[in-house]
C-alpha cells in the first residue's frame, strides 16, 4: 500500500469518526461501562452479570427502554412529549382499578389503549392545527392528567392502590421483559426504518417545509408517531404496574426526564431528523441503568452516584452537541 | 474546547473512582431508605447511625427513596443499592415495603421516622409485613397516632390562651394521620369550650395543602385576618411559615399571629424567628436519639441474639421533642447536635451510654428497656 493510499485511508477513518461521533460516543460509553463494571465489580468480589444483578439491571431498564423506544419517533420529529410520565401513572392506576373491578387485565389494557390513542392524536395534531409548539399540548396533558390522578386517589382515599387477584408473574420475569423489549424494538424498528411512517417522521424533523412541499401530509405523519408512542406507553405501564402490583399518585413522576436523559446518553440528536436512531433508546437506557446498578457495587456511596451520572451526562452532551443554536426539541 | 472539557471531566471522574475506599471487613451492611436527602436531621441520622454501625462492626449506607414515595420507585432504589453484604434496612419511606421484603426475603427490615404508620394498620397497604418474621416493627415520627398529635397541639393552644385559630393539613389520601389529628384537635378544643368562660374559635375547616405553600389569598378569606394562631399538622416551617411572614409584612393578618407545627431546621434565620414572642412558637419533632432503636433491633436480628423478651412486631411512638419556649429553642441551638453545625458529641446518648442496650454487646439486654430508653429522650435533656 502506498503512502498516499495509507494517508487517504487514515483521513477516511477520521472523517467517519467525525461523522459518527455521537454514535461512537454513546456506544463507546456503553462499552466502557460494561468493561469498567465487569472488572470493577469483579474486584469487589461481586459480578454485575450475576443472576440477581442482571435481573435488577433488566428490571431497572425495562420501563425506561419501552418508553424511550416509542419516544424516538417523537424526538425524530423534533418534538418532545413531557406528559409521558403522567400518562404512565394514569395507565398504571387504570390497570389496577379496572383489574380489581373485573378480575382481569384485559379490559384495563383496552381502556388504556383507547385513552392513550386519543391523547396521542390530540398531542400530535394540536401543534400543527393550532400553530403552536407541540410540547405545549403535552404540558397541558401533563397538568390535566396530574389533576385527574389526584382526584382518583382522593376518591379512593389512599396514596397507594394494590391489584389483587390477578397473576402478574409474567411482568416480573426478566426473560419476559427482554422478550417484550425485543419485540417492541423490532416492531417499532420496522415502522421507523422500513415504512413511510418513519421516513416521513424523520424528514419532518429534518425540514418540515421541504417535507410538506414534497407532498407529505404533515398532520397525518405527525399524529401517527404519537399513536406508536401510545402503544409503547401502555406496554411500559403494564410492566411498571406489574412489577409491584401497585400504583400510586406518584407513579410515573419524572419518567419523561428519564427518557430524555436516556436518549441523550444514547446519542439521539434532539433536533430530530434523518440522523435519529432507534438504538439510542436502548443504548442510553442501558448505560443509565448500568451506572445506577454498578456504582453502588464498586463501593461508590449513594450520594456520589448522582454526581457521577451528572458528569457522564455532561461529557456525552459535550461530545455529541453539534448545533450552535436551537438544540432543544419543541 | 468542548472536547477538552469532556476529556478533563472524564479524567477527573476516573481518578475519583480510582480512590473509592476499599470496604473494610465487616459484619455486613445496613442501609437506610431515607425520606430526606438534606437538612440537619438527615445529617444527624446519617452520622449517628454510621457511628453506631462502626462500633458494632457494620458498614452503613443511605438509599434515597423515590422522591414521590412511589412503591416501584422505592423498590428500584433499594435494588440498585443492594449488594450481597446487605443484612438489614431501616425504612423511612412507607411506599413499597411489601415489595422490598418480597424481593429480599432474607433481609431484616425495621421501620423508623415515617409519618405513615397507618400503612401497617389492618387495611393498610403494608399490613402484610406485620406477620413476617423479618419485619422488626415500626417506630414512627413522634406520635404514630393522629389522635395523640391532635390532642397535644390542642393542649398547646389552650395553654397559650389563643382564642381564634385555624388548622392546615396535607390531603387525606396522602397523610390520613393529619385528618385524624385535625379531628382530635377539634374535639379537644370543643371539650375545652364546654367549660371555658372564653371559648376558642376554630375558623373554618382545615386548609388542605396539596403539597403547595399556603395560598396568597388565604388570609383574605373571612375571619382569617383575625387569626391568633395557625396549627400546621403538615410541615408548617416549609408550607405555612413563609406565606405567614409575607402576609404579616403586607398587613393581611395580625402582627402577633403565631405558628404551631412540626419539623426542625437549623437555618439561622428560621431559628431566630422561633420563641415565645416570635412567629414560630412551637415545633414538635421526633426525639432524634430514638434512632438507637432501629439499629439495635437490626443488630439483634442480624447477629442472631434477638432480645429474649421481644414480643414480635410492634408499632410505637418515638421520643417526642416539643420545643415550645424560647429556652427550649435556645437549648436546641446551643446544646443539641442539631445546632448551627452538626455535633454528635452533644447527643443525649453517646456510644458508652447506649452500648449495653445492644444484645451483641450485652446478651442480657432487654427489649422492654431498649424501647423505654429510646422513648425517654426529651428536649429538656439538652437543658441540664
Amino acid at each position: 500500500m502506498t503512502a498516499i493510499a495509507q494517508d487517504r485511508e487514515k483521513q477516511n477513518l477520521v472523517q467517519w469518526i467525525k461523522k459518527h461521533s455521537s454514535t461512537v460516543a454513546s456506544l463507546g460509553g456503553l462499552v466502557f461501562c460494561i468493561i469498567f463494571f465487569t472488572i470493577g465489580t469483579g474486584m469487589k468480589g461481586e459480578s454485575i452479570w450475576s443472576g440477581d444483578k442482571l435481573s435488577t439491571l433488566i428490571g431497572d431498564v425495562i420501563v425506561t427502554a419501552l418508553m424511550a423506544v416509542g419516544a424516538v419517533f417523537i424526538y425524530s420529529l423534533g418534538n418532545m412529549d413531557v406528559s409521558i410520565g403522567r400518562q404512565v401513572g394514569l395507565y398504571s392506576t387504570m390497570l389496577v382499578l379496572i383489574g380489581n373491578a373485573t378480575g382481569s387485565l384485559l379490559p384495563g389494557i383496552l381502556a388504556c389503549i383507547v385513552v392513550a390513542v386519543i391523547i396521542g392524536i390530540i398531542n400530535g395534531a394540536a401543534g400543527e392545527l393550532l400553530h403552536m409548539y407541540s410540547v405545549i399540548s403535552s404540558v397541558v396533558f401533563m397538568m390535566v392528567i396530574s389533576g385527574i390522578t389526584t382526584i382518583i386517589y382522593s376518591n379512593v382515599g389512599s396514596k397507594n392502590i394494590i391489584l389483587s387477584g390477578v397473576d402478574l408473574s409474567f411482568f416480573r420475569s426478566p426473560v419476559n421483559m427482554v422478550i417484550v423489549l425485543v419485540i417492541e424494538y423490532l416492531v417499532i424498528g420496522y415502522f421507523f426504518y422500513f415504512t413511510k411512517y418513519g421516513k416521513y417522521a424523520r424528514s419532518i424533523g429534518a425540514n418540515q417545509t421541504a417535507a410538506a412541499q414534497s407532498g407529505v401530509n404533515i398532520i397525518k405523519y405527525r399524529v401517527i408517531p404519537y399513536i406508536f408512542l401510545a402503544f409503547c406507553l401502555v406496554t411500559a405501564s403494564l410492566f411498571q404496574m406489574g412489577y409491584t402490583g401497585a400504583a400510586s399518585d406518584a407513579t410515573g413522576t419524572g419518567f419523561e426526564m428519564n427518557v430524555m436523559v436516556s436518549l441523550i446518553l444514547g446519542g439521539m440528536p434532539l433536533k430530530g431528523g434523518m440522523k435519529s436512531r432507534l438504538s439510542c433508546a436502548v443504548i442510553g437506557a442501558l448505560t443509565f441503568s448500568l451506572l445506577a446498578v454498578g456504582l453502588p457495587i464498586i463501593g461508590v456511596p449513594t450520594r456520589m452516584t448522582f454526581m457521577i451520572k451528572a458528569i457522564i451526562f455532561l461529557v456525552v452532551v459535550l461530545i455529541t452537541c453539534r448545533q450552535k443554536s436551537g438544540p432543544l426539541p419543541r | 474546547m468542548k472536547k477538552l472539557i469532556a476529556l478533563l471531566l472524564t479524567l477527573a471522574l476516573l481518578m475519583g473512582l480510582a480512590v473509592v475506599p476499599a470496604s473494610a471487613e465487616s459484619k455486613g451492611k445496613i442501609l437506610w431508605l431515607s425520606n430526606l436527602n438534606s437538612g440537619i436531621q438527615y445529617e444527624f441520622y446519617v452520622a449517628y447511625w454510621k457511628m453506631i454501625a462502626e462500633n458494632l462492626g457494620y458498614t452503613f449506607d443511605v438509599v434515597y427513596g423515590d422522591m414521590s414515595n412511589d412503591p416501584a420507585g422505592n423498590l428500584k432504589q433499594v435494588k440498585n443499592a443492594y449488594t450481597s453484604d446487605v443484612k438489614g434496612i431501616i425504612i423511612s419511606m412507607d411506599g413499597g415495603v411489601v415489595n422490598i421484603m418480597d424481593e429480599y426475603p432474607d433481609m431484616w427490615v425495621v421501620g423508623f421516622f415515617s409519618d405513615m404508620d397507618s400503612v401497617f394498620e389492618e387495611n393498610g397497604p403494608s399490613h402484610d409485613v406485620m406477620t413476617r418474621e423479618k419485619f422488626l416493627g415500626n417506630m414512627g415520627d413522634n406520635y404514630i397516632s393522629g389522635q395523640a398529635l391532635g390532642e397535644a397541639y390542642a393542649q398547646e393552644v389552650i395553654a397559650r390562651g389563643y382564642k381564634k385559630v385555624a388548622t392546615c393539613i396535607f390531603p387525606v389520601f396522602a397523610y390520613p394521620k393529619h385528618t385524624v389529628a385535625d379531628a382530635a384537635f377539634r374535639a379537644a378544643i370543643a371539650a375545652h369550650n364546654e367549660t371555658a368562660a372564653d371559648p376558642i374559635e376554630i375558623v373554618g375547616d382545615a386548609e388542605v395543602l396539596a403539597f403547595q405553600p399556603l395560598s396568597d389569598s388565604y388570609f383574605l378569606e373571612q375571619g382569617r385576618d383575625e387569626l391568633e394562631c395557625i396549627v400546621g399538622f403538615c410541615a408548617g416551617t416549609t408550607f405555612i411559615y413563609p406565606k405567614m411572614v409575607e402576609a404579616k409584612a403586607m398587613g393581611f393578618c395580625r402582627d402577633d399571629l403565631q405558628l404551631i407545627t412540626g419539623g426542625f431546621d437549623n437555618d439561622p434565620d428560621l431559628l431566630a424567628d422561633c420563641g415565645d414572642d416570635k412567629n414560630i412558637v412551637s415545633l414538635t419533632i421526633q426525639g432524634i436519639e430514638s434512632a438507637i432503636w432501629p439499629i439495635a433491633m437490626l443488630d439483634a436480628a442480624i447477629s442472631g441474639t434477638m432480645y429474649k423478651d421481644y414480643p414480635g412486631q410492634e408499632r410505637m411512638d418515638s421520643s417526642v421533642f416539643t420545643i415550645n419556649s424560647t429556652e427550649k429553642f435556645q437549648a436546641m441551638i446551643d446544646n443539641s447536635p442539631m445546632g448551627p453545625t452538626l455535633d454528635l458529641s452533644k447527643a443525649q446518648a453517646q456510644w458508652d451510654d447506649m452500648k449495653d442496650y445492644f444484645t451483641s454487646v450485652n446478651p442480657d439486654a432487654s427489649y422492654a428497656e431498649l424501647t423505654k430508653y429510646c422513648q425517654s429522650f426529651t428536649v429538656e435533656g439538652y437543658m441540664k
